[in-house]
């Protein structure tokens, strides 16, 4: 299930260098952990370019478009990249950026027709409303595909690794409400998109409404809240970031398929520090719901929170590290939901809870009970 | 906030008989080992969940002298049981019985040593010094706290 595995090596990751990753093939999900600037980022991002430049639907969508559409320098973060022993070598080039068509022709990777998304950590938290009213038609499946596509070239060619979400998801909702009309054709009605996102809002916390959601005459978009409409702008960054999270995944994933469960459709779905803004409940929870929720999906996630790999099975955690011979290697963290909480903060973070503690010995601060014990004691 | 000087680790068996051994020998020997350590200004006191298991459920419930202690106690250092502290624990009591057995003594109990290894693992695994009523348990610290920290 890991389209990875079992081997993935990567030279000269941007800032990183060389990186050697061994996987469980058997696992839908692949937590990456590690120290600020060990580089589980730009892994995320080299994984989310071999995807991008494995795509059938790329090739289909770039033939369609005038030739030239390139990728800028900075987001070829690798200049290669081999899953086993098939590999994409990106010469080196003088110029600003690369022609997709060429780095395409250059591959040995096995092309796919999966969905996928990539969900960037920088521009997660509150949610704008921008109030416009001036917004292009939603388009035709096939549009919205090309779109989707040219998007994700731009984001390319800007140097950025995919689509971080959209700071307006007002107007996303707006669409997809407005294209969920009785005179609307069916082919592209796209009420599915924020059923699936609602769903998926509910799989995580009961208390989000499955199945509500408003928009009004000034186009604000609210959801229900243990039993209370909120407006989008309104939500707190955790709600938000939540929100901006199954927003990114449902509306990537709509531009491969027409299908209206979403969420059974097959996919990879990248995610960059999947905790941010997300209260330790959700942080414990997301990641296996989201596996219940999107079955055919597997996820490449970086980290830093032990919540999020407390409930994780063997084989799907891995710590990164730098070895003397400055290759950064994958080493397995066996059974994160087997141990305890506190050997997993050793374990997997270098966090030792108990010397902590040990260190924080506090003569003072247990005056009073040192006290109370005696006086308790000497009365009997 | 200062940090203490030194730090103790209490055993279960002196808090049980400095709270319940009204009148008896080991009430005394267990104040006597508490009290220095109660009035030591610079001193800081731990325990542990197994610890606390073992002295609350010596307690009546509904007495209030109960919820005063617990309440105590709440005040102290609380290590958490660590894979680390299991391992040690595990390791210490496979020994005594072993060495138990090489002696052949039949007075070593394996139902009484259960959970003291735990104790003594817990203490020497963060440089706590073990307050204990039991001669076995202080050996058995004493001799593993020197193959730690070897003498200079």
């Amino acid at each position: 299930m890991n389209p990875f595995s079992p081997k993935l090596s990567i030279d000269e990751l941007v800032g990183v260098g060389r990186v050697e990753l061994e996987l469980d093939a058997d696992r839908r999900a692949c937590v990456f952990l590690g120290g600020n600037g060990i580089g589980k980022t730009k892994l995320l991002e080299a994984l989310h370019l071999v995807t991008f430049l494995s795509s059938k639907t790329v090739v289909e969508v770039l033939q369609s478009l005038t030739p030239g559409s390139t990728i800028a320098n900075d987001a070829l973060v690798f200049s290669r990249a081999c899953v086993n022993v098939d590999c994409l070598e990106i010469k080196p080039s003088a110029r600003n950026s690369q022609p997709v068509g060429e780095l395409r022709r250059d591959s040995k990777l096995e092309a796919h027709d999966l969905a996928w998304a990539y969900v960037g950590a920088r521009r997660r938290g509150p949610v704008q409303h921008m109030g416009t009213r001036l917004r292009s038609p939603l388009g035709s499946f096939a549009e919205r595909r090309v779109e989707h596509v040219k998007r994700l070239v731009k984001s390319m060619a800007d140097g950025s690794p995919g689509l971080d979400p959209q700071g307006d998801i007002d107007t996303w909702f707006v669409q997809r409400a407005q294209s969920s009309n009785r005179f609307q054709a069916d082919v592209d009605k796209r009420e599915s998109e924020i059923l699936s996102v609602l769903r998926l809002l509910n799989a995580v916390d009961e208390r989000i409404d499955p199945a509500f959601l408003s928009v009004d005459g000034s186009e604000h978009v609210r959801i229900r809240i243990e039993g209370a409409e909120r407006r989008l702008a309104e939500l707190s960054s955790g709600f938000a970031s939540l929100l901006q999270l199954m927003q990114a995944i449902v509306s990537s994933y709509a531009n491969f398929t027409q299908e209206s469960s979403i969420e059974l459709v097959r996919g990879i779905v990248f995610i960059d520090e999947i905790e941010s803004h997300l209260h330790a409940r959700w942080q414990s929870r997301i990641l296996p719901t989201l596996k219940k929720a999107l079955p055919n999906t597997f996820f490449g996630v970086a980290t830093h929170s032990p919540l999020v790999i407390a409930p994780c099975e063997e084989g799907e955690v891995y710590r990164l590290a730098r070895d003397d011979d400055g290759v950064v290697r994958s080493r397995r963290l066996d059974a994160p939901r087997r141990d305890a909480l506190v050997d997993v903060l050793q374990d997997a973070f270098d966090v030792d809870v108990n010397a902590l503690k040990r260190d924080g010995m506090s003569s003072e601060a247990q005056r009073d009970a040192k006290a109370g014990l005696l006086g308790l004691i000497s009365k009997r | 906030m200062s940090t203490a000087s030194i730090a103790y680790f209490l055993d279960s068996s002196v808090l049980i008989s400095a709270f319940h051994g009204r009148g008896s020998a080991a009430k005394q020997a267990a104040l006597v080992l508490l009290e220095p350590a109660l009035t030591d200004a610079d001193a800081a006191i731990a325990i542990s969940p197994l610890g606390r298991y073992e002295v609350t459920r010596t307690l009546e419930l509904g007495e209030p002298s109960s919820d005063h202690l617990l309440a105590q106690l709440d005040g102290f250092t609380t290590f958490d049981i660590t894979d680390r502290i299991a391992t040690l624990a595990a390791a210490l009591f496979r020994q005594e019985r072993a060495a138990a057995a090489a002696v052949q003594d039949q007075t070593w109990n394996p139902d009484r040593r259960r959970f003291d290894t735990f104790h003594i693992a817990t203490a020497l695994h963060h440089d706590l010094v073990l307050l204990t009523l039991d001669q076995g348990m202080r050996r058995l610290f004493s001799r593993e706290r020197e193959k730690r920290v070897p003498t200079p």
